[in-house]
């Protein structure tokens, strides 16, 4: 393996110190001059027209300067999908769950913002609402979207290869279900945004967000604005995990209001309203019937699943795609059937969240497997590595593994964990479990369609030499996405991590379709590869041609330009730069012309110095409907074995230790891959044993803070042994792939199996609370 | 002290303010708009931690919960009061709320109060012109109710000089920043005859004793106990719970804490 010098190493973070230290801006700590407070009024009712809504009282309220509803919009339907925009910026006549947004206050402070919002006086019609996503699939269910018949936004019907023959090679077959809860994000920073709209037209918004980019367009869209004169600016940001990923409402609002006003107006959530906006994980119903041969070969897959998704589609469309196509991996499965549909209820809108649409049914399906094991008395580590593809292969519905450590990672942690041993040898109460999992790495196709690039990066040189400025639009929301970019252009450009500054998330810069579907890495990487290779060609060029010699001799290594024939001869050079500085401080000291002396040559001699890069992802996927979903250049796979001691008595489960094996082709940093693994687990963790949104019955959250909305705490953690696979993917700068996503998969399973493994009791529903397990076990004359 | 009374007495819609942990909440959410705040922190009354003999403590009611977790002589000599307070929130929250404020709150899961009832601890509260002393068991009347009335203050607790050995046992989803499904506490005297205590905590209005299951205990008879304890609890569902599951680990946690104490 090629020698790096930054990559693959353990840099510290670019923005480690401002993170620390506090010193860094988030949406909220910023503020301008004559700015006011948006605050906005949502609706308590789950299901109702609205018969009018006075605010002729708020208007009177000393400090609000502007109120908006639905009359000030363009009336314009906005929404993730380009098929499915089914959201207003403001209700117009209806709304649909509580937390649904009918007006906005701007005044001039929050405060005041928030008692005008008491003073609006809506006037509603109750209608009888549906929460249950099998009772909104009945004929005579409220109807929520005219356009959306029995409350279905979408359905998929897929059949690859020939499950019925395959029915009948089958030894075993077993049908199981699963069912799992709403989710919320629980991102630390709630959102903010702040806008300010100029006389001339143009429009900039900070926001928290994932996506400037789509953000962007939507505001644009849905304001009636040029997208030229949209600018969306993401400073520091406390974690997306998925729900940042499309354009708020409240980032709609706060333009509108800004321009309503004339003033910069910024509205911060607080977070009940995070979990009323929600946008995170849908709640999924999935029924999987597997067939195997006795020895062990999967044979069919059908797959019935059902996802409520609250009250719009959102990025619905595509959850469910996922939960389909990504059970096309890791395994060698030729023949599956699936059957999803995605529905609407009147709860709080869900959207995308890390392991998009996959996480659920990457559950049972790993559950499945161990339940079969169990019935072929096979151990469950050797099912799965008897059925687990390899790189080159190709997937039932269409995907290409280009570079797949599937069977490494699963090898890993079975040793790692000393599987063998525990399984065999353990305690009363005491458990161990393993599951596999399998993620994109990067979605294939935007959301709208478009051969636009996926991402494009703008190095420059620094004019007075000694430094490059990486420009981008890519979002690092807290995944490191930054430092990434500064490793690998220090890495290509041969230069110190600390030359290199990076100014990204701003739609400005360059064009970047966010951090989602843990694309950041493969594409804008591999865009800013390209960038950092542009300006080293340019600088080598330049000396090449003043020096006389060869431009495919020069290299820059350890920020000296070297030449594979000798010494140069850099005399006039270092003159002329020297002649330049007088009265600097410091003298170089390098026999070779140092990284300083060449940058700053090359832009006397040719301006400015500019590379760029971009990513366009190769045409993917097969050509039935829906390919596009689940396609991706490359994919990461993952394994895990969790290991907990359940008490039989009350249910309560300690989750003793998770060790964890990712492929991620190539580790830029490794500190920041482990991280993304850790991460990942806590977030499965709590998905299997706590969180859970609570609704009663009129359709409220009651559990929306942080106290009732139970994750795992630093006191719930256990030791995480994070193992790195390394398989190399020919399409990612320098083999890198994802870790954001993937590593999520095999948690819940992993978990879950651990627990059957300790009690022998199966648990159908998520989160796997002490109360359920007590119940099963009691069911079980446990 | 009386100063502080006398305020509270005379200004309509003003509260006793401890740590605010419980107050500051509400007033944000809407649902209290106290018109006045009287600080009870530096209320040289309430503050202190003294010794009563070989086994007694006094404890002002303004110390906090990081003090009931670290305080030498309060871990020594009720060091169930200290496990108790250490399960409660976080170290942020812990050192602002205080021991008066967990008690004066009266939620029925609050995790300070088993502790102190297993150890026959009384309540002194200044009520109208005198102090008045009860024993804990009498002061919960329900959620959020106690015999104090609007004016009054609780002013310190004073566990007896009789040495008891206790545990607390908090049933809860996670290892921190939870609030008790089940409490469950058990205590016994060291010296002497058994004479064990037991209440549960989230199971019923206030925190309860079981007189019927404390005198299985002292005849060795501790599975009748433990059943005798789900019996005598009366839970409710909720976000945290089902009154079912919390009836269901009554028995098991009251074995768990009897092998702890005995």
């Amino acid at each position: 393996m090629k020698e790096y010098k930054i990559l693959n190493t353990r840099a510290p973070r670019v923005d480690a110190f401002d993170k620390v230290t506090g010193r860094a801006k988030y949406t909220d700590d910023l503020s301008m001059p004559g700015m006011l407070y948006g605050a906005i009024l949502h609706s308590p009712q789950a299901h109702a027209n609205i018969i009018s809504i006075d605010i002729s009282e708020a208007e009177k309220l000393p400090g609000v300067i502007g109120i908006v509803t639905s009359e000030d919009t363009l009336g314009i339907a906005y929404g993730v999908s380009p098929a499915r925009y089914d959201e207003q910026i403001l209700a117009q006549d209806k709304v649909r769950y509580v937390g649904d947004e009918i007006a906005a206050v701007a005044a001039t402070t929050p405060e005041i913002a928030r008692k005008a919002l008491d003073l609006i006086k809506v006037e509603f019609e109750e209608l009888p609402t549906v929460l249950d996503m099998h009772k909104a699939r009945d004929e005579d269910a409220p109807q929520l979207h005219e356009r959306y018949r029995r409350n279905t936004v979408q359905e998929v019907h897929w059949d690859f290869g020939d499950v019925e023959a395959a029915k009948k090679e089958a030894d075993i077959v077993r049908t199981d279900t699963l069912t799992s809860k709403m989710q919320d994000g629980a991102f630390i920073e709630p959102q903010s945004a702040l806008a300010s709209f100029d006389d001339r037209g143009y429009l900039t918004m900070y926001s928290s967000t994932q996506a400037p980019h789509y953000v962007q367009r939507t505001i644009g869209m849905a304001l009636g604005l040029p997208l030229h004169k949209v600018r969306v600016v993401k400073p520091a940001v406390g974690g997306g995990f998925g729900p940042k990923a499309s354009c708020s409402t409240m980032e709609l609002i706060t333009c509108l209001l800004a321009m309503k006003t004339g003033k910069p107006v910024k509205t911060t959530f607080d977070r009940e309203q995070v979990f009323l906006h929600s946008r995170a994980r849908h709640q999924f119903y999935h029924k999987m019937t597997t067939g195997v041969k006795k020895d062990g070969t999967i044979c069919f897959l059908e797959h019935e699943c059902a996802l409520d998704g609250g009250a719009y589609c959102s990025f619905g469309i595509a959850t469910v795609y996922y939960a389909g196509s990504l059970l096309g991996g890791p395994y060698r499965l030729e023949n599956m059937k699936y059957d999803g549909c995605r529905v609407v209820t009147n709860k709080p809108v869900c959207g995308a969240q890390r392991g998009h649409g996959a996480v659920i049914a990457r559950a049972l399906f790993e559950i499945q497997l161990d339940r079969i094991a169990e019935e072929l008395e096979m151990d469950p580590v050797e099912l799965r590595l008897k059925n687990v593809r390899e790189a080159g292969e190709t997937t039932c519905n269409e995907l290409y593994l280009s570079s797949f450590g599937m069977k490494e990672a699963l090898e890993a942690v079975r040793d790692s964990a000393l599987w063998k041993k525990k399984r065999t040898d353990k305690p009363a109460g005491k458990g161990i479990g393993a599951a596999c999992g399998f993620f994109v790495s990067g979605a294939g196709y935007p959301i709208y369609y478009s051969r636009t690039p996926h991402c494009t990066v703008i190095t420059k040189l620094s004019e007075v030499g000694g430094g490059v400025i990486v420009k981008s639009g890519a979002a690092d929301i807290g995944q490191g996405s930054d430092t990434m970019l500064a490793m690998i252009t220090a890495e290509v450009l041969g230069i110190k991590l600390s030359d290199v500054k990076v100014q990204s998330g701003d739609s400005d810069l360059a064009v970047d379709l966010g951090a989602y579907s843990s694309r950041t890495t493969l594409m804008t990487g591999t865009a800013a590869k390209e960038a950092a290779e542009s300006v080293k060609k340019q600088i080598l060029e330049v000396i090449a041609e003043k020096t006389g010699a060869n431009v495919e001799d020069l290299d820059i290594v350890d920020g000296e330009v070297i030449s594979s024939k000798g010494e140069l001869d850099i005399d006039d050079l270092r003159t002329e730069y020297r002649k330049e500085h007088r009265g600097f401080r410091g003298t170089v000291k390098s026999g070779n012309l140092t990284f300083h002396e060449a940058s700053r040559i090359a832009f006397l001699e040719k301006g400015s110095i500019v590379g760029t890069g971009k990513y366009s992802p190769p045409k993917l996927g097969g050509s039935f409907k829906g390919a596009a979903v689940g396609t991706s250049p490359a994919f990461g796979c993952s394994a895990q074995v969790a290991e907990v001691t359940v008490d039989l008595e009350t249910g309560q489960v300690t989750v003793d230790k998770i060790t964890g094996a990712h492929d991620c082709g190539f580790a830029i940093n490794r500190t920041q891959v482990e991280g993304q693994m850790e991460g990942s687990m806590m977030m499965g963790m709590g998905e299997a044993l706590m969180e859970e949104i609570i609704y009663d019955k009129c359709g409220r959250v009651i559990n929306s803070n942080l106290a009732e909305y139970k994750m795992p705490t630093s006191l719930d953690m256990p030791p995480l042994e994070a193992i790195i696979v390394e398989s190399h993917e020919p399409h990612g700068p320098f083999g890198a792939k994802e870790v954001g996503e993937g590593a999520i998969m095999p948690t819940i399973p992993a978990i879950l199996n651990a627990i059957y493994d300790a009690t022998g009791v199966r648990i159908d529903e998520l989160p796997v609370t002490p109360e359920r397990i007590r119940m099963a076990l009691k069911k079980a004359g446990k | 002290m009386l100063e502080a009374v006398s305020v509270l007495q005379s200004t309509p819609g003003a509260i006793p303010y401890a740590g605010g942990t419980d107050i500051l909440v509400r007033m944000k959410q809407g649902i209290i708009a106290p018109q006045m705040l009287v600080d009870l922190k530096k209320v040289p009354e309430m503050q202190d931690v003294t010794p009563i003999g070989d086994y007694g403590i006094k404890i002002g009611a303004m110390t906090t919960l990081s003090e009931l977790v670290e305080n030498e002589l309060i871990r020594q000599r009720s060091p169930a009061l200290s496990q108790a307070a250490a399960t409660m929130a976080c170290e942020q929250v812990r050192n602002r709320g205080t021991l008066g404020g967990n008690l004066a709150n009266a939620s029925p899961s609050a995790d300070t109060a088993p502790a102190l009832i297993v150890l026959d601890t009384e309540i002194e509260y200044f009520s109208g012109e005198a102090m008045k002393k009860i024993p804990i068991a009498d002061f919960f009347t329900g959620p959020g109710e106690t015999v104090m009335k609007p004016g009054d203050l609780l002013v310190s607790i004073t566990i007896p000089d009789i040495a008891r050995k206790a545990h607390y046992i908090k049933q809860t989803l996670r290892e921190a920043m939870d609030i008790a499904a089940v409490g469950v506490c058990l205590s016994m005297k060291i010296h002497g005859e058994l004479s064990s205590r037991l209440v549960l905590g989230a199971v019923a209005p206030t925190p309860i004793r079981v007189p019927a299951a404390e005198a299985l205990i002292d005849k060795g008879k501790i599975d009748e106990a433990a059943e005798e304890a789900a019996r005598a609890a009366a839970p409710i569902d909720d976000v945290r719970s089902s009154a079912e599951y919390r009836r269901a680990v009554i028995a098991p946690l009251v074995k768990k804490a009897y092998q702890i104490v005995f």
